[in-house]
């Protein structure tokens, strides 16, 4: 087991390499001189001059020797913590990505559990009175809860309480620590608005595999030996039919930063995703390399986490 | 009755060449569910398709009444510039259409390609390939598509070719994994034996062992790819603005004006969902119909 975890731990370096390179290439292919969007169309060619030198942006892109060109010199000091200066904020990319982060991991937090408690409830319970009404009426809302946009969900939660309650969500973030108050206030409605579509995927598998898992042998033999039926679900059913929702679960968290993108734009939740954004559109190359590599870094490692998850939720499996 | 045998072999003839279309629809209307969907589908076509004899309005021409409320003459209202709102919600539905769909089965033709490549040759050419595919996956979400919209300059083109971007890598593991299992059956074999090239094999024998799946998978994918394809005009890096589209109309200047009017909000956002909605409700029925191994488990 651990050979097997460390294995694939040196795995993820090519991966990650990968999507870094990848990455350098793309960012460099977007049309429009870097130079220029950050010092503006005012800005003379001598001092354009000057940024890209101060920048680095004048050297060759790779190079093989060192520093090994623009990528070698980032990704050099990339892995050893350093992710250069963003352009745009004049300061450097990893400060930045630490004043964000805590935003984006509270939302993701929020959305998780928004997500995972009401869903897999949800999905049991249709599951356990199949063709009720009640699995009627939650396998629709499940349906009608994956079809709608979060943009259009995030958007609709800002004006819908500004016009029947003459209620605005503060925009911004204030710290939980500070006023947790406020700090809620701004933080449920774009928990809510990410949860909803991702919690409606979760009762749908939820239902189907608790189904599943309810017709198999061992279920018939706990309830012949007169196990009680909640110990059954409890300790048997759930259990078993979780396996799906933790590869789902554990891919999206991986993938989390897109779906904070398009949520924190619309709530101005100054996070991670929306300085991705923001350094796409500006070409702020160093800030979308790092941000992207340790993306897809967190990609990587949640698969690893959910493969070895495996093993605790089905003893079955085992890894050599 | 004359012929009664006659009759009854005329009706099993009949039966049997019966195409599958045609047994499709009809248990098609014994789900209601699927039904709905199937119907919502065929008024997203019919706008997509007759929009510009449809649509009250061009929906790009202006009217003194701005930020008009939902009335007779505008009845979505009319937003910030004066545009009926009605005909560019149905305007729309031709370019989300088109983007949609082209990206799907462009998406899934190609994933095909690398998947049954990937899965039947095996090899060295399968390591390339999966590695590759590795990295690709391990992009977040949604930034790889922000990456290539924003190299390429927002268009209805550039945001086929992003969404085609992000389909490929998934969908063809899924078809590599098809083709591995298919691959070890005797018929594979059996047209080894006889001298069959291995493009004969894998585009003659092994691909239509496999178009149910990709049939469901083309199904499954659109409502997903439709969202994508919107949230990514929403970002300002799909269909560019002038150009009528639900995710579009959605975003920049116009959100300024949402809380006063917000008709143009709610409808934009409405047609995408429903139109989300019956695709989710018709792939629903056809992996419910096409596989019957599915059929117990969803019910």
């Amino acid at each position: 087991m651990t050979q097997y975890i460390i294995r694939r731990l040196i795995m993820l370096f090519p991966v990650v390499i990968g999507v870094s390179l990848v990455t350098f290439i793309l960012m460099r292919v977007v049309p429009g001189d870097v130079a220029r969007v950050a010092l503006g169309t005012t800005a003379t060619e001598e001092s354009l001059a000057e940024f890209r030198e101060a920048n680095g942006l004048d050297k060759p892109l790779f190079d093989w020797h060192p520093p090994f060109g623009q990528y070698g010199e980032w990704i050099g000091g990339f892995l050893k913590g350093d992710f250069g200066e963003s352009y745009f904020h004049g300061t450097p990319v990893r400060d930045e990505l630490a004043n964000r982060l805590p935003v984006t991991l509270q939302l993701a937090i929020m959305s998780f559990f928004l997500t995972l408690v009401p869903g897999i409830t949800a999905g049991v319970i249709a599951a356990l009175r199949p063709n009720s009404f009640l699995d009627l009426v939650t396998r629709t809302s499940a349906v009608a809860g994956l079809s709608v946009p979060s943009f259009w969900l995030a958007t609709l939660f800002i004006i819908l309480p500004a016009i029947w309650f003459d209620w605005m969500p503060p925009l911004g973030k204030v710290s939980f620590f500070s006023d947790p108050q406020r700090n809620m206030q701004q933080f449920i409605l774009p928990a809510l608005a990410m949860s909803i579509p991702s919690m409606s995927g979760i009762v749908r598998l939820v239902r189907s595999s608790v189904l599943e898992v309810l017709g198999q042998d061992y279920v018939r033999t706990a309830r012949a030996k007169g196990l009680a039926e909640t110990k059954i679900i409890w300790r048997h059913v759930l259990k078993n039919s979780l396996i799906p929702v933790v590869t789902v679960v554990g891919m999206s968290l991986g993938g989390l930063l897109g779906g904070a993108v398009i949520i924190e734009t619309i709530f101005a939740l100054p996070g991670v995703g929306l300085f991705g954004y923001q350094s796409i559109l500006s070409r702020d190359y160093l800030a979308v390399q790092s941000l992207v590599t340790l993306g897809a870094f967190l990609v990587v490692f949640m698969n690893l986490v959910v493969d070895i998850s495996y093993v605790w939720f089905d003893p079955r499996i085992r890894y050599t | 009755m004359v012929s009664d045998a006659r009759t009854i072999e005329a009706w099993e003839e009949r039966a049997a060449s019966r195409p599958a279309a045609w047994e499709f629809f009809g248990r098609l209307r014994h789900h209601p569910l699927g039904m709905f969907g199937f119907v919502g589908i065929v008024l997203l076509f019919t706008a997509a398709v007759f929009g510009p004899w449809i649509g009250p309005y061009n929906p790009s021409s202006q009217d003194f009444a701005l930020l008009a409320a939902p009335s007779l003459a505008h009845p979505f209202g009319t937003d910030s510039l004066g545009r009926d709102i009605l005909s560019r919600v149905i305007y729309a539905a031709r370019v989300e259409m088109s983007v949609s769909l082209t990206a799907v089965f462009l998406g899934v033709a190609l994933a095909s390609v690398v998947g049954m490549v990937s899965g039947y040759l095996g090899g060295v050419t399968d390591s390339a390939i999966q590695r590759t595919n590795d990295v690709w996956l391990a992009f977040p979400g949604l930034i790889l598509l922000l990456i290539v919209s924003a190299v390429l300059g927002p268009s209805p083109r550039t945001l086929v070719i992003a969404l085609v971007v992000g389909t490929i890598p998934g969908t063809s593991r899924i078809i590599r994994g098809a083709v591995l299992s298919e691959k070890n059956n005797a018929y594979v074999e059996a047209a080894r034996v006889i001298g069959c090239s291995q493009l004969r094999i894998m585009f003659r024998h092994v691909l239509p062992q496999i178009v149910p799946l990709i049939i469901v998978i083309i199904s499954i994918s659109i409502p997903g790819v439709a969202l994508l394809g919107a949230s990514l005009s929403f970002l300002g890096l799909g269909v560019p603005p002038p150009t009528p589209s639900w995710g579009g109309d959605l975003s920049g200047d116009a959100r300024s004006y949402f809380e006063s009017a917000p008709w143009m909000a709610i409808f934009p956002g409405a047609a995408l969902s429903l139109t989300v909605l019956s695709f989710n409700l018709l792939g629903d029925a056809m992996r419910d119909i096409l596989d019957p191994r599915l059929r117990g488990s969803m019910r």
